[in-house]
């Protein structure tokens, strides 16, 4: 991956999680499949299209 | 007759009901047999002797005196220890929330306790519903009853091999991306997942808002039936929780399946997912059942398994991550490496991309109800395979061993069920997915293809037998393995 070490280590940084070199190099090896899901999980679609979760007013 | 430990909740009801079986005796025996057999099976966090033997003697009372409250008046009943349970720890085994002790019972655990259902015990779960079985936390994870070398998957492990075990009649489980189906697979027993929204979700330890399931684990079909009558019930305290009619679960059981149309989706075990042949064969058997019972059977198509799986996953590990987040940073040393893996892996994801995965969550649902329109129910194997070792990280070797996660994402109800044995006398399984609210549909066509099969007369008994001479499983005996 291209990016891949450096997007890696911004997310990280987000997070703020206390993170040992061992435990980055574990989330390391997921970090290329969940891009992977991303890129799959992201079809074409309107900009309309409407996520399952919407807000409800008066949820009672 | 059948021992006490592995009679159904029917068949113990209707002998309660009529006076012949006293819920004393009843939990008596269950507790005995929990402090006998779950030092070999580590299904139970936490038996609840005290507690039990009152409910139990209250039942007893309530039954002579001719208050009989329904179906589960005077059952032991399991819960996974995700349930929130009034003064008495929840902890979702884990060394995070081992003191944790709520102040109310989970609005599920609320309706059980209405009903007369006796509470025996808090089970054995997957950490926080999400860790793998792992031998880093307080307790040990539960162990296969047909097999204690064998995994009985998760999360609701515990609920799974405590009813598959006769340690308890039924158990409430939750499900995320397969948390009950999975278990229920690989130890021999029927487990719901009922429509999102039907069961409250309110007091049960989150994963996932948008995934979460609440439903009931039992031996057959027809109990998870008796249970629902009990737990379907609208919550207005839950934001998920659908107010719909109340439904009578009950009312296709021991009903033909003449007309019924069966969709089977061959591309998931087919083509998507290589899957084991003797689990193929159960389903093909179960076929030919179905259509001998009046069925018509067709495949039908969906999106590859693969599309639930992404947007399942990238859903639940967002949500999961968020209600996690504060601990991940504060006390990261209390989770599991496991479950704090999956959990911190959550912030791979962006808000874009959860957005889009919600985006397409509704494509695929759509696309599912479009196919529903020409089918009442598709089936499918729930596992791939037999139940597997203990201790095998399927995450890290990539091996998915369930087609679960697809009827999660559409909110479908999806009941798996027993149906058949490996050669190694290991249960295989099919899953039975309906439209949404139509779940007793679902434990009807259940209901019928375990007794066309007839795989709810063999339990792990020889099995069980043998753990009982082995000397008791400790982790450190585990890791020298």
């Amino acid at each position: 991956m291209a990016d891949g070490l450096d997007a890696f280590g911004m997310m990280l940084d987000q997070t703020g999680l206390p993170l040992t070199e061992a435990q980055k190099s574990v989330l390391f090896t997921a970090y290329p499949m969940f891009r992977a899901m991303v890129a799959r999980a992201t079809a074409p679609m309107s900009r309309e299209a409407e996520p399952s979760v919407i807000f409800v007013p008066d949820p009672r | 007759m059948t021992e006490l430990h592995f009679l159904t909740i029917a068949q113990a009801s209707a002998l309660i009901r009529a006076k012949k079986l006293s819920p004393v005796e009843l939990i008596e025996a269950f507790l005995a047999r929990v402090k006998r057999l779950d030092v070999r099976l580590n299904s139970h966090l936490l038996l609840l002797e005290e507690p039990a033997l009152a409910d139990a003697a209250r039942a007893e009372a309530e039954i002579v005196a001719g208050g009989w409250r329904g179906p589960l008046h005077g059952i032991p009943i399991g819960l996974k220890d995700v349930f929130n349970t009034a003064g008495i720890r929840t902890t979702g085994h884990s060394a995070l929330f081992k003191d944790h002790i709520p102040a109310e019972d989970a609005f599920t655990v609320s309706l059980l306790r209405n009903a007369g259902a006796v509470i025996t015990g808090k089970l054995a779960t997957w950490e926080f519903a999400i860790g793998g079985s792992s031998f880093d936390l307080p307790w040990p994870p539960a162990r296969n009853p047909w097999d204690v070398s064998l995994d009985p998957s998760g999360s609701s492990s515990g609920s799974a091999v405590a009813v598959a075990a006769g340690l308890c009649m039924g158990a409430m489980g939750s499900d995320t991306g397969g948390s009950i189906r999975g278990p229920a697979a690989w130890c021999g027993i029927a487990g719901l997942k009922p429509t999102y929204g039907l069961l409250s979700r309110r007091g049960i330890l989150p994963l996932s808002f948008a995934l979460d399931h609440a439903g009931p684990m039992c031996w057959t079909s027809e109990d998870c039936g008796l249970m629902m009558q009990v737990l379907a019930c609208h919550d207005p305290c839950d934001s998920a929780s659908a107010s719909v009619a109340a439904a009578d679960f009950a009312a296709g059981i021991g009903f033909g399946l003449s007309g019924l149309r069966v969709g089977v989706v061959r591309h998931f075990f087919e083509t998507d997912l290589l899957t084991d042949p003797e689990t193929i064969a159960a389903l093909e058997t179960s076929v030919l059942a179905l259509r001998d019972m009046g069925a018509t059977v067709d495949p039908v198509r969906l999106s590859p398994f693969g599309a639930y799986t992404d947007v399942g996953s990238l859903i639940a590990r967002s949500e999961a991550y968020a209600i996690h987040q504060h601990w991940l940073r504060a006390t990261p040393e209390l989770y599991g490496a496991v479950a704090r893996h999956r959990l911190m892996a959550g912030a791979f994801v962006s808000a874009a991309d959860y957005i889009n995965a919600l985006r397409e969550r509704t494509r695929l649902t759509a696309e599912l109800a479009e196919v529903m329109e020409t089918v009442d129910v598709v089936i499918f194997p729930t596992a791939r395979c037999p139940a597997r070792p203990i201790g095998e990280d399927s995450m890290a070797s990539g091996f998915q061993p369930f087609f679960n996660r697809a009827f999660n994402v559409t909110g479908s109800p999806a009941l798996s069920i027993c149906n058949g044995f490996s050669q190694t006398g290991l249960p295989l399984s099919l899953q039975i997915a309906g439209r949404p609210f139509e779940d007793a549909i679902v434990l009807q066509v259940g209901h019928a293809l375990e007794r066309a099969m007839g795989t709810r007369t063999r339990r792990p008994a020889s099995a069980l037998a043998t753990a009982a001479k082995r000397l008791p499983w400790g982790i450190a005996s585990l890791r020298s393995q």
